[in-house]
């Protein structure tokens, strides 16, 4: 398929002009008031000399801020956390350590765990070993045009299984664009990266209906982090930009709150054209555009396959007593693929299995929400319905993100092989059925 | 909801405990009402997506807050949480003059579903410390309360920041509540 017959197939794009790049969303169809209330907005984000004083090539404000008050991601730490992280039992790991039991028990390989004053960020030995075998793995490719370098993970079993025990930062952001372009390149509509960075400018240099919604949100959607403090500036100028840009491309839907932690979380790892790459990359092939569409029928529709696993168990048959749907406590979860709901690494560790293996289904996301059930059970058990609400509805402040991720790699297996099973079974009985 | 000797308990001590479901517009203050109710401090709040849920005990009433999440995109999420409600707090910008006409729309819009048609309406005029926010009577126009018939509402002037005017607004609701649930 061609360049422009993959920008043409976009149900974006408007009538004619198929011959060129220019996917105009028709200025023209725009009130003048919106227009202008766009300009007005987006003059705000471009200001010259509007970086002056950040550091990191302008994307980071360290003004009152030293080396010891932020995390290893950029967080502000000295500052408070976010509300919903707060008045929470500090951890759930009783209810884990139950699972963790259970593993053992199905002789499935764990370690001992570790539970108890666990400190993850201090393994520099490890990660720094783990590197290197990342760097085996990764296949080096020079774009022989741009001479932009892009490793490429072949999917093997041992990627999947270091994948699952977290690719070390240092290659998070080439992992997950070959995990996603690999992906993108087996679709019908894909729309190849040198064709999305062509239309990035363009949508810059239009209006959109939806800017001073994005406008309200971005200084509001991580409120302390590095990138993200300086108000128009900084991180906060690139998410305003992507945001933007990723609204008129998705013009279908536009701009839908829970887009603003996704972007925000990429821009940590790319700069600002590549991170709408993998934004549109993440929407197109890990079922995000299904999740977001409008009145929400396919987040209805996961929340229903999340009903099957908790069916047959206690805390389902629990919630289900006490009436509580998944959408009341999951949608932020799916929409935001976990972001404001786990520590951020917790969070990454699932954004790097789901980008590998999100392929062919949510299963990572529903291993994700029933690890997360897990871990609250022995709260859940017993509540009344307020007290779960307030449960399911916070931060969960994971201690073990390598537990974490063992439980959820237990889950994901479980929901495979029962898709398996049902597979199965429908084949089966269509050979009786012939027979 | 809750079980039922937590009712009997409730009956024989005097402890009342209700539901209320927040709802406004995108950034009209709704989360950070919630939070400076709850702890007391002004917070930074993110946007929203699905709700949040907390329990705020004054003048011992159980106050079970949920806050819910405002973009317009998704707001067909708000009827899933309408049943078992019995106060709407409704919480407006006053400061956003351009936007208080799809308040208005919106605030209609809930108060004509079938299962909140007994419920109490509480309106915090929120952020009354910004220059040209609208006062109470103002905001009683411009929502077309007077057209409301058979309704208990009320309009209490707030700014969430600093906490100005919520305590009114959680008294107004303790006096009001129905007795079938005192």
């Amino acid at each position: 398929m061609s360049a422009v017959a993959g920008i043409t197939s976009s149900p974006v794009n408007s009538a004619g002009n198929s011959s060129s790049l220019s996917k105009s969303t028709s200025t023209t169809t725009l009130p003048e008031d919106v227009v202008l209330a766009s300009q007005e907005v987006q003059a705000k984000y471009d200001r010259p000399n509007i970086n002056v004083g950040l550091l990191a090539g302008g994307t980071e404000n360290w003004e009152d801020v030293t080396a010891n008050d932020v995390d290893r991601y950029g967080f502000i730490t000295k500052r408070s956390p976010p509300p919903h992280g707060r008045h929470q039992p500090s951890t759930h790991n009783s209810s884990l350590l139950h699972l963790h039991l259970l593993l053992r028990l199905n002789n499935m390989k764990v370690r001992a765990p570790a539970i108890v004053d666990y400190t993850p960020q201090l393994e520099p030995r490890r990660e720094s070993m783990r590197e290197v075998k990342w760097r085996e793995m990764a296949t080096r490719r020079v774009n022989e045009k741009t001479g932009m370098v892009t490793y490429h993970f072949e999917k093997t079993l041992k990627l999947i299984e270091r994948t699952f025990k977290g690719i070390p930062d240092a290659w998070r952001a080439s992992a997950w664009q070959s995990f996603l372009t690999t992906s993108a390149r087996k679709k019908k509509n894909y729309i190849p990266d040198s064709d999305l960075e062509a239309l990035y400018p363009k949508y810059i240099a239009e209006p959109s209906p939806h800017d001073t919604q994005i406008d309200l949100d971005v200084p509001r959607t991580i409120d302390s982090h590095v990138m993200f403090s300086a108000r128009y500036r900084g991180g906060q100028r690139l998410l305003f930009r992507v945001l933007h840009a990723f609204s008129l491309h998705k013009s279908d839907m536009g701009y839908v709150q829970g887009m603003a932690p996704l972007a925000a979380n990429l821009l940590c790892y790319y700069d600002e054209t590549t991170c709408f790459i993998m934004l549109v990359r993440i929407f197109s092939t890990r079922h995000l555009g299904e999740l977001y569409t409008v009145g929400f029928a396919g987040l209805m529709n996961a929340f229903e396959d999340l009903r099957v696993p908790l069916k047959t168990r206690k805390i389902g048959k629990k919630l289900e007593a006490l009436k509580i749907e998944p959408s009341f406590y999951a949608t932020k979860w799916y929409l935001t693929l976990f972001s404001y709901s786990v520590p951020f690494s917790t969070q990454l560790r699932i954004w790097d299995v789901f980008f590998l293996l999100g392929d062919d289904g949510l299963g990572v996301i529903h291993a994700a929400a029933l690890t997360l059930l897990d871990s609250m059970r022995n709260t859940l058990v017993t509540a009344d319905f307020e007290t779960a609400m307030q449960q399911l509805t916070r931060f969960v402040d994971v201690q073990d993100p390598d537990l974490f991720m063992e439980v959820l790699e237990y889950e994901y297996n479980l929901f495979r092989s029962r898709k398996a099973q049902r597979t199965l079974s429908r084949k089966s009985s269509r050979l009786i059925a012939m027979g | 909801m809750g079980n039922s000797m937590a009712r009997l308990m409730a009956r024989l001590f005097g402890n009342r405990e209700i539901r209320l479901l927040m709802l406004g517009l995108d950034a009209a203050g709704k989360t950070t009402i919630l939070f400076r109710l709850k702890l007391g401090q002004g917070v930074t709040t993110i946007p929203t997506v699905g709700f949040n849920v907390e329990s705020v005990t004054y003048k011992n009433i159980k106050f079970n807050v949920w806050d819910v999440g405002g973009q317009d995109k998704i707001r067909p999420l708000w009827r899933h949480y309408y049943t078992g409600t019995q106060g709407l707090i409704f919480v407006v910008d006053a400061a956003d003059r351009k936007r208080i006409g799809e308040a208005k729309q919106e605030l209609h819009r809930i108060i004509s579903d079938r299962e909140m048609r007994d419920c109490l309406l509480l309106i915090f005029a929120n952020k009354q410390d910004l220059p040209d926010a609208m006062k109470p009577n103002d905001i009683t126009m411009a929502l077309d309360l007077a057209s409301l018939k058979d309704r208990i509402w009320f309009v209490q002037p707030s700014t969430a920041k600093t906490g100005d005017g919520l305590a009114e607004g959680l008294s107004w609701l303790s006096a009001n509540i129905p007795k079938e649930t005192r």
